[in-house]
């Protein structure tokens, strides 16, 4: 089923960066004796190439944040494995989880709330370097500043306060920041879906062309199937906590095997091809 | 208006309305000129992202606006003035003549009390329905919503009910007198995509049932083209364009229209997206001239300082608020390839 | 340039607000701010301008009225006190007693509090349970009775009554505190700071503490008012701080029987208390106005 992970002596040019067996996330419910345990994610086994993405697409409570979360280290599996570069993350104690932290960044959704509102940009996007000590202080505010170019916003934006941004700004800072450490593995979690819908494109852009340009893996958290699949190669599909289908996306997309994957790509709505769908006008009985 | 189709006489009309609201930062300019209307049996939609005023005008209609707003223009309601209502004439007003739907279905009904009875409640009231009347009745709503097993789901508090069926609920309490005009306000952002078909189509299938007018409010482009008859399309507070969404999608005039459908990502199209650049202005500080000059392939000089004309007649079907609006659509300059 | 370079920089910036503009609303507050700066200011330099003695005991001057009154005695502009002493400098002086107190106390209080709050809502646990029933019980107990009692015990001096009220005003901030500290867990950049790799104590001190500070700073203004007040109940009492220190509470108790005869004797005090009470409140309801918009 996979291939078996090459790791070199220094952890360099793995094949699969990021190896998911049996992930499982419990939660007990109910008190005393009838506690029962509810599963938001199930047995889930993925695998996401180097410097490719695989999205996740469900709907609410499929269990796709879960699955992030874990990934990101963020969330303990109640039991199953996950293999970063070989690195098992369940192993890890508490210091050293934070220290592998350095090559796995989280994007999250709601682009203002994942800014602390009393920081500035520039603090904000250097504060991971400050975290774990990288360069002293002239050079991080000089790296924070690149990376504001990396993202595509003019440098006057490092003094301004997340408030003062749109949406939009606020997630490129997001992203900034998750680029400061040069981490390997980036978890994006639903990232365009609270931005208006003229601003989502410029932020689809700017990740494709940001892992084309730094050779960046992503595990791309979504519920617009269109979305996700303009920036994933391999993407799978949870429901009820478990993957239901996967595979590449013009697999997926294209031939579906699964009822429930059918089921979701018809109920795209596109804005040419769709026209008209539910404005019927037969003649049902009128209603008294 | 095409010809085929079933629907009746205006119902509900906009008229160059214009609102203001007073906030600490000064006058801030929420819509201006806007002008729509909507017949029995058509479903039109207001299509626009955040900030774009879309809810505003709604609300005018509806006599929700706050006492800081000042409006001007014109609202009616079959040829009479709501904004020149009464307390009383606004209270029966909005209680028999519009049924709105509005986006969180859990801050629309009352966690207290179980949803059967707060169906019956709206009957008893304003009918003057008695108590076993007002039941029944109910329980009919509740099926015409099409739940299942409508005199269980009656005795249930709305926590107990899915996110879906607590907004057929809340659609059942709007449409529970039979109000002419249905106002929804982003009724299926909030719901999981496949509920939000069913939903959907049943708003449809109540509009043909009961004769409504349906104005619906969405910043989602698939919901618009599946529901719409006509289509408004807002931008900074304005319509920048009108007509049947057909014609609006299909051969788009005005820019933004155009940008906005070239930028999503459709099918498994790798194609890279035109994505439009910059941001929607902030209503605090429009830009001078045509709002969206700044962000606009198309503009030229005179864009920065003439506002375009509210509306320019395409035929006698389209509208668009674009100095170049004939010509860029007859140069098919914005068609989605 | 392929298309998928990243796009150029944004063409517009969203015009950077001013971060203080001063508007009609704000008047109010900055003048009690003004009001109590003064105040303030005046109380611990009464050294050095203040005319006459709070001590001095004039008996030419006894009961004397305040300026304008018949039997108004020169340079006793606000009166003097049944022993003859000055009432505007007392007045003045014992303002050192109640700002010293209100402010020390709304301070320590508050670090205490504070820490004591974040901490329970930070850790959680046992911890938690620990600090909150702790506040709780405090809660669920009469201050005056308490203070009271240890003070009778103990002796009055303006060290125990600082440690009384201190331990007894830490509360409300350590409730704020935990109340807050929970809804900062819950945002996104907390779980940001979390996957950056920050230490807890780091996290606490960097994206905690600084958000929840506008609304316990409300909180301390308006627990300096209720530490002057209660000091000025305990001096009422014969609790405070022991003569002959002038203090407010003490010209009130002091001037009780005098309300009919020389009214200002226990009039002056009341109404200095209350104004500066109105002022405080006045500070504190016109900081959360202007900080709160910005925080959690």
């Amino acid at each position: 089923m996979s291939d078996p992970v090459a790791v070199s002596a220094q952890g360099r040019s793995v094949d699969m960066l990021v190896i998911a067996r049996g992930l499982t996330k419990e939660y007990p419910i109910g008190r005393g004796r009838s506690k029962r345990r509810f599963r938001a994610v199930d047995s889930a086994d993925f695998e996401i190439r180097t410097g490719t993405t695989l999205g996740l697409v469900g709907e609410s409570g499929s269990g796709k944040s879960t699955t992030a979360m874990m990934v990101a280290g963020l969330l303990r599996p109640t039991s199953g494995e996950i293999l970063v570069r070989g690195q098992s993350l369940r192993s890890l104690g508490r210091g050293d989880l934070r220290r592998v932290r350095r090559n796995i960044q989280v994007v999250f959704q709601d682009p203002h709330s994942s800014l602390d509102p009393r920081m500035s940009v520039e603090k904000i996007i250097s504060e991971p370097l400050y975290v774990h000590g990288v360069g002293d202080r002239q050079q991080r505010r000089e790296r924070a500043r690149e990376l504001l170019d990396l993202v595509g916003m003019s440098r006057p934006y490092a003094e301004r306060y997340p408030h003062q941004l749109s949406g939009g700004q606020a997630q490129r800072v997001s992203i900034a920041r998750a680029l400061a450490l040069e981490p390997h593995l980036i978890v994006l979690d639903e990232p365009v879906a609270s931005l208006d819908l003229s601003i989502q494109a410029q932020i689809l852009n700017l990740l494709r062309a940001l892992q084309r340009r730094l050779g960046l893996t992503y595990l791309f958290i979504g519920h617009d199937l269109g979305a996700v699949a303009y920036v994933s190669d391999t993407v799978a599909v949870m429901h009820n906590g478990v993957i239901v289908e996967s595979g590449k996306v013009e697999d997926v997309y294209l031939t579906p095997r699964e009822e429930y994957t059918k089921k979701l790509l018809d109920a795209r709505l596109d804005p040419i091809d769709d026209i008209g769908r539910y404005n019927a006008r037969s003649g049902t009985a009128p209603l008294r | 208006m095409p010809s085929d189709r079933q629907t009746g006489g205006t119902v509900l009309a906009v008229d160059n309305l214009s609102v203001r609201f007073r906030t600490a930062y000064g006058l801030v300019e929420a819509v201006r000129n806007v002008s729509w209307s909507v017949s029995t049996g058509e479903t039109l939609v207001i299509l626009g992202e955040s900030g774009s005023g879309k809810t505003v005008s709604v609300l005018a209609v509806a006599g929700l606006l706050p006492s800081t707003a000042t409006i001007e223009g014109s609202a009616r309601f079959r040829d009479r003035e709501i904004l020149e209502f009464s307390k009383a004439e606004l209270r029966r007003y909005r209680a028999n003549d519009i049924g709105m739907v509005f986006q969180d279905p859990l801050a629309s009904l009352n966690p207290c009390f179980r949803v059967g009875d707060q169906l019956a409640e709206i009957l008893r009231v304003h009918r003057g329905a008695g108590r076993r009347e007002a039941r029944q009745k109910a329980v009919e709503l509740i099926e015409a919503v099409r739940i299942r097993d409508p005199e269980r789901r009656a005795r249930q508090f709305p926590h107990e009910l899915s996110g879906g069926m607590r907004q057929r609920i809340v659609i059942a309490s709007a449409i529970a007198l039979h109000p002419p005009v249905l106002l929804a306000d982003e009724p299926t952002t909030a719901l999981d995509t496949s509920v939000r078909t069913s939903v959907l189509e049943m708003i449809q299938d109540l509009r043909n049932r009961l004769g409504m007018a349906v104005v619906l409010i969405t910043h989602d482009v698939g919901v618009a083209a599946a529901v719409a008859d006509r289509l408004a399309v807002m931008y900074a507070g304005r319509i920048v364009e009108y007509g049947p969404v057909a014609s609006v999608f299909g051969s788009p005039a005005h820019p933004y229209t155009a940008a906005l459908l070239g930028s999503l990502p459709r099918g498994i199209t790798r194609e890279p997206l035109q994505a439009i650049e910059g941001v929607p202005p902030d209503p605090r500080y429009l830009p001078s001239g045509c709002p969206f000059h700044p962000r606009c392939r198309f503009a030229q000089s005179r864009c920065g300082v003439d506002e375009p004309a509210r509306t320019e007649v395409l035929g006698s079907t389209r509208e668009a608020a674009c100095h170049f609006a004939e010509e860029l659509h007859a140069q098919r300059a914005l068609e989605l390839r | 340039m392929t298309a998928f370079e990243a796009p150029r920089p944004l063409p517009e910036m969203l015009p950077a607000e001013r971060r203080f503009r001063l508007r009609r609303g704000d008047i109010p507050g900055i003048l009690a701010a003004l009001i109590l700066v003064a105040g303030i200011v005046a109380a611990f330099t009464a050294d050095w301008w203040v005319p006459q003695d709070p001590g001095v005991q004039d008996l030419y001057a006894r009961l004397a009225p305040p300026w304008g009154f018949d039997d108004y005695q020169p340079g006793h502009i606000l009166g003097a006190d049944e022993l003859g002493r000055d009432i505007f400098s007392r007045i003045v002086h014992g303002g050192k007693v109640s700002f010293t107190v209100g402010l020390s106390v709304a301070t320590l209080a508050g670090g205490i509090g504070i820490t004591l709050g974040v901490t329970a809502g930070y850790r959680g646990g046992w911890i938690e349970a620990v600090i909150m029933r702790l506040v709780d019980v405090q809660t669920a107990f009469p201050f005056l009775v308490i203070a009271i009692s240890v003070v009778a015990i103990v002796g009055p001096s303006l060290r125990t009554i600082i440690i009384v009220l201190v331990l007894w005003q830490w509360v409300p901030f350590a409730r704020l505190a935990h109340a807050k500290t929970l809804t900062v867990k819950q945002t996104e950049f907390f779980r940001a700071a979390v996957a950056i790799g920050r230490r807890g104590l780091g996290i606490a001190v960097r994206h905690v503490v600084p958000n929840i500070i506008p609304p316990l700073v409300v909180v301390w203004t308006f627990q300096i008012a209720r530490g002057i007040i209660q000091e000025a109940s305990l001096s009422f009492l014969g609790l405070g701080v022991p003569p002959p220190t002038p203090t407010w509470g003490g010209m009130l108790s002091a001037g009780r029987g005098y309300l009919d005869t020389a009214w200002w004797i226990p009039l002056i005090p009341g109404i200095t208390i209350t104004l500066v009470i109105v002022c405080v409140n006045v500070l504190g309801d016109w900081l959360s106005k202007r900080l709160d918009p910005r925080a959690i």
